[in-house]
Order: C-alpha cells, then sequence, then structure tokens
C-alpha cells in the first residue's frame, strides 16, 4: 500500500542461513527416501522375504513404467481423482454453509451438533453395505462414501472458524463506522477463514484416504481398484503400484494445499492458534 | 466550553446466569466531560473503568441511567468514538497499513488518500518501516500503537483509550504519553483515558476522574492545573501525585475492608 519502505529484503547473515537450512531440509528428504529405497531393494535382494511377499523396488518401478506406457495407470489415477474431487466438492458444498450456519447461530449448533457427534465416529467402511443398497454399485454410492469422509473435517473446523470470531473486532470494526454487511465479509469471513481452509485441506485428505474403501465397492477403474484386483489376481506388484501411487498422489496434493494456504493467508504463521 | 459526555445517575448491573449472581459494575455516576478535555479514569482492577469506557462507546447498555454525547443518547457504537482497546482489538490478518486504512476504505476513500492517511498516522506512531507487517509479527507495544494510529486515522471526534500503554516498558510509556500529548494538542479531541498508574494519569490528565472498587463509583474528581509538557520532577507534580495516591489507598483499604465483611 505504501511504497519506499525501509524494510526491503535484504541478503542479511540470517537470510542466508534460512536459505542454507531449507536447502538442508531437502537434502534430508532425499537421504531418507533414498534409504528407504535401499533397505527395501536389500530386503529382497538378501532373499529374506520373497517376492511374491514383497517385491522389490525395482519391480515395483517396472510394472510403473509398463502401465504408464500403455496408458492404463493413467487411467486408474484419473477415475480415482474423478471421485475424489466428486465426493470432495459435493462436501464442500454441504459442509460450508451448514458451518457457517451452526458457527453463526446458537440456536442450529444445539439442533444441528448432537447429531454431527452422533454420526462422526462411524468409519466410511461402515456405511458401504446401506450405501449399496441405497445408491447401487455405480459411481453414486462410491461418491457419497467419499462425500461423507471429507464432510467432517470441514463442517468441524468451518464451525470453529466462525465461533472463533471475536468479539472486540467487531467492536472495532463498528467505531469505525463500517457497516454490517462490511462487518460480515471484512471481519467475519476473514477472520474464519484460516480455520475453513484448513477444514478444506484436511478434507481433501480425507477424501483421497477414504477413496480405497470406496473402491470396495464393485469397479472396473480406479487405484483402488488397482489394489483389489492385484489381490484377486496374486500381483503383489500391482497391489504396491496403488499403493505408492496413492501415497505419491495424496503427499502432492497435500503440498499443494499447503502452498495455496500460504497463498490465500500469508498471515497465516503469524497467527498463534494452532493447528 | 461545550459539554461533551454527560453521564446522570448511571448504574450497571452485569448478571451472570452461569453464577446466578450479579456484580454492580459501577453505582451512582455522575460525569461531565467537556469538549477538548483530557480526562483520566483512575482506579484499582476490576473496579469498572472498562465497562464506564464501552457504555461510552455504547457496546453496553445502562442498567438505569444516561449517557449522552453531544447532547444524544448513546444507543450504538459509532466513527465519532474512536476506541482503543485494551485487548488491542485489531486485525490479524491485515498488515499494519491495512489496519489503519480500513475506516477509510470501508467509507470509499480513494487509494490515494488512503495512503496519505497510512503515511501519515504510521509517522505519527512511529512505526515506519512496519507497514507491512502483520500484527502477529509486532510487540505489545507495537500493536498498542497501531490501534492507537487505526483510530485516529478514522477521525473520531472523542477518543476513548483502555490502558493504551498498558503493555510499555516505563521508558517507552513516558515517550509515548508525550507522543500522545503532542498529537492531542494539534486538534485537541476529547480524550478519555483508562489507566490505573497514577504517575500517568498526573501527567496526561486535565482531570482524573478515581474511581473505588465493588461497587465502582466516583470517589474523587482531581483538577491538574499544571503546564504540559510536565516536569516529572516538579514539587507540585509530585504533591497531586501524593494527593490522588492517599486518595487511593484510602479507597483499596475500603473496598478490602468490605469484601472481607460480606
Ligand atoms: N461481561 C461481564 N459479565 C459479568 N461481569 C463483568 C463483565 N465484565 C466485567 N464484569 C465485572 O465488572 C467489574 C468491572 O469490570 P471492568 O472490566 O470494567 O474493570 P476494569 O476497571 O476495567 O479492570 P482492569 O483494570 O483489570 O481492566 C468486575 O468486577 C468484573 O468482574
Ligand atoms: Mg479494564
Amino acid at each position: 500500500m505504501t511504497s519506499g519502505d525501509a524494510t526491503q529484503d535484504v541478503e542479511t547473515p540470517r537470510a542466508k542461513a534460512a536459505t542454507r537450512r531449507g536447502r538442508s531440509a531437502y537434502l534430508y528428504t532425499l537421504i531418507s527416501l533414498a534409504g528407504l529405497f535401499i533397505v527395501w531393494q536389500l530386503v529382497v535382494s538378501a532373499q529374506w522375504v520373497t517376492e511374491f511377499f514383497l517385491p522389490g523396488p525395482a519391480r515395483v518401478f517396472s510394472l510403473m513404467v509398463e502401465m504408464v506406457v500403455d496408458g492404463t495407470l493413467f487411467v486408474h489415477i484419473v477415475v480415482s481423482l474423478g471421485r475424489v474431487i466428486a465426493g470432495f466438492l459435493l462436501a464442500v458444498l454441504v459442509a460450508l454453509p451448514l458451518g457457517m450456519l451452526i458457527g453463526l447461530w446458537r440456536p442450529m449448533f444445539h439442533l444441528v451438533d448432537p447429531w454431527i457427534e452422533l454420526v462422526r465416529p462411524i468409519p466410511p467402511i461402515a456405511w458401504i453395505p446401506l450405501a449399496i443398497m441405497w445408491l447401487g454399485l455405480g459411481e453414486e454410492s462410491k461418491v457419497a462414501i467419499i462425500m461423507y469422509g471429507a464432510f467432517f473435517p470441514i463442517v468441524l473446523n468451518t464451525v470453529s472458524g466462525f465461533r472463533g470470531v471475536e468479539r472486540v473486532h467487531i467492536w472495532a470494526a463498528l467505531t469505525l463506522g463500517v457497516s454490517r454487511q462490511q462487518i460480515f465479509w471484512h471481519v467475519i469471513m476473514r477472520s474464519a477463514l484460516p480455520r475453513v481452509v484448513v477444514g478444506l485441506r484436511l478434507g481433501a485428505g480425507m477424501a483421497f484416504i477414504v477413496l480405497v474403501a470406496a473402491e470396495l465397492i464393485l469397479a472396473d477403474a480406479g487405484l483402488g481398484f488397482l489394489i483389489q484386483d492385484g489381490r484377486y489376481q496374486l500381483k503383489t506388484e500391482q497391489i504396491m503400484v496403488g499403493i505408492v501411487v496413492i501415497g505419491v498422489i495424496g503427499y502432492f496434493i497435500n503440498k499443494g494445499l499447503l502452498w495455496l494456504e500460504s497463498k490465500w493467508i500469508p498471515y497465516r504463521e503469524t497467527l498463534d492458534q494452532n493447528t | 466550553m461545550s459539554e461533551k459526555v454527560h453521564i446522570t445517575d448511571l448504574n450497571m448491573i452485569y448478571v451472570s446466569d452461569r453464577l446466578e449472581r450479579s456484580v454492580t459494575a459501577l453505582e451512582d455516576i455522575d460525569l461531565s466531560i467537556a469538549t477538548g478535555e483530557f480526562v483520566c479514569l483512575l482506579g484499582p482492577s476490576g473496579c469498572g473503568k472498562t465497562t464506564l469506557l464501552n457504555l461510552i462507546a455504547g457496546f453496553l447498555q445502562p442498567t438505569s441511567g444516561s449517557v449522552l454525547v453531544n447532547g444524544t443518547p448513546v444507543s450504538a457504537p459509532g466513527p465519532d468514538r474512536g476506541v482503543v482497546f485494551q485487548e488491542y482489538g485489531i486485525f490479524p490478518w491485515f498488515t499494519v497499513s491495512q489496519n489503519i486504512a480500513f475506516g477509510p476504505r470501508m467509507r470509499g476513500a480513494s487509494k490515494r488518500e488512503q495512503e496519505d492517511i497510512v503515511r501519515h498516522y504510521v509517522d505519527l506512531v512511529h512505526l515506519t518501516g512496519f507497514e507491512h507487517h502483520y500484527p502477529g509479527e509486532l510487540s505489545g507495544g507495537m500493536k498498542q500503537r497501531v490501534s492507537i494510529a487505526r483510530s485516529l486515522a478514522n477521525g473520531p471526534d472523542i477518543l476513548l483509550m483502555d490502558e493504551p500503554f498498558g503493555a510499555l516498558d516505563a521508558m517507552t510509556r513516558e515517550t509515548m504519553q508525550e507522543e500522545l500529548l503532542r498529537i492531542w494538542e494539534l486538534d485537541k479531541k476529547t480524550c478519555v483515558f483508562v489507566t490505573h498508574s497514577i504517575a500517568e494519569a498526573v501527567y496526561l490528565a486535565d482531570r482524573i476522574v478515581i474511581l473505588s472498587a465493588h461497587p465502582g463509583r466516583v470517589k474523587d474528581i482531581v483538577e491538574v492545573d499544571l503546564e504540559r509538557l510536565r516536569d516529572r520532577s516538579s514539587g507540585e507534580y509530585f504533591e497531586l501525585y501524593r494527593h490522588v495516591d492517599v486518595t487511593l489507598r484510602v479507597e483499596m483499604s475500603k473496598s478490602r475492608e468490605e469484601y472481607e465483611e460480606a
């Protein structure tokens, strides 16, 4: 807003040290990942276990390359991501407005909160039989299971975000002559946002975790299907491919969302609330 | 001088459902504050200073009695009464500049005007270089200065300050008191300043309103007829300090006795 400030970044010794720390963090990550692969390969090469029980990284990797080349892996990923995104978006569509309503309006809290707390401990897998009976074996039941999983982190964090709006901030805005509508957008929404975004990130993570359970329901494609199919065909390396790909995609989704979060909420690290 | 704030027969009782009891925070308050006057509310912790300020600001409605500002009863908070909160109350999602410009921006001030306002008030409270910092990156004293700047930037008629220098060390505190007087001398806004430091009250105020605790009543009103800037080591300053100190001590021991009897 103002130009010509005194806090322009200079390469101070401390800034340099921070960059160095950043670089060595990457190095540690690399060493730890490489270490895992080496141990994994050693265990297999030394024939402590047979490759049926635990195929080595080389074998898993070569199957992965094969599946990339013939395009099947891509199809599985797209199908699974489609389900995850659909379930996640549906969860957002319901959980955001509901969470906002609950957080801002006390009667709503007392009305809905008991239900949320009652249903929340029931794991997604427990719903599979009913989901199939009610929604059939098609996409609907799978997406519904994913939506169910993503729903709770989003709604709970949204509620706590809106309940956490501080009275002093509303009062401050009122003494600045700010209108009710402006208070809603610039104070209430802004105040709740960091918590809501945490909810979205956890919700997206949960959608991805629930994916494999959802694809236990009759499926002919998807990463969960890949794992199931590997089990029936006794192709352990196919199971491993499914597991590794889910891990890697989940990792990048989380990283991406964290990055988005830091862009959206640049002051996040300066807040003293946790999570 | 005309009258700015007029408080008559004011009583404030908080009712706590949870504890099933009520607390009389303020009792029979009569107080009149002139335009351009600098009034300090002084009293022990819990005597109702914040409550009185919140009533003038319009955040609370009195149990009985009335608060008039410019002759009209206070019914809600408004931009004519700027408030510097005891717990800062600045927005953690805005930078220092965005906090200061918030009021004018919401009223539709142009980018240029906002920039000018920010530059002026950042300079006034000595926060140059911290415009783009978030409150979470500032010390307690700096947050209080942002809070003061944000209030001033909105151009209030009355400035209500609740222990604005509470988070400062003694040295910075004295400097900030001088700064505040410098700013106040510019356009002589009516100031109501809450403190529990006697030295601060004697240094700043035209009049010191001494409140007693449980219930909060106006115990005494002391006029400070010293030239500003005041010499903190002068005999007159010390004389007044002594007078206020004695009054306050008597008050505190009295309220303690009452408390123990009850
Ligand atoms: N919201 C509330 N509900 C019930 N009682 C309250 C409430 N706010 C304040 N009180 C009571 O009113 C009395 C005065 O409180 P107030 O905050 O005005 O004191 P204060 O003089 O500002 O104290 P301090 O110097 O510690 O800030 C206290 O006894 C307090 O317990
Ligand atoms: Mg107080």
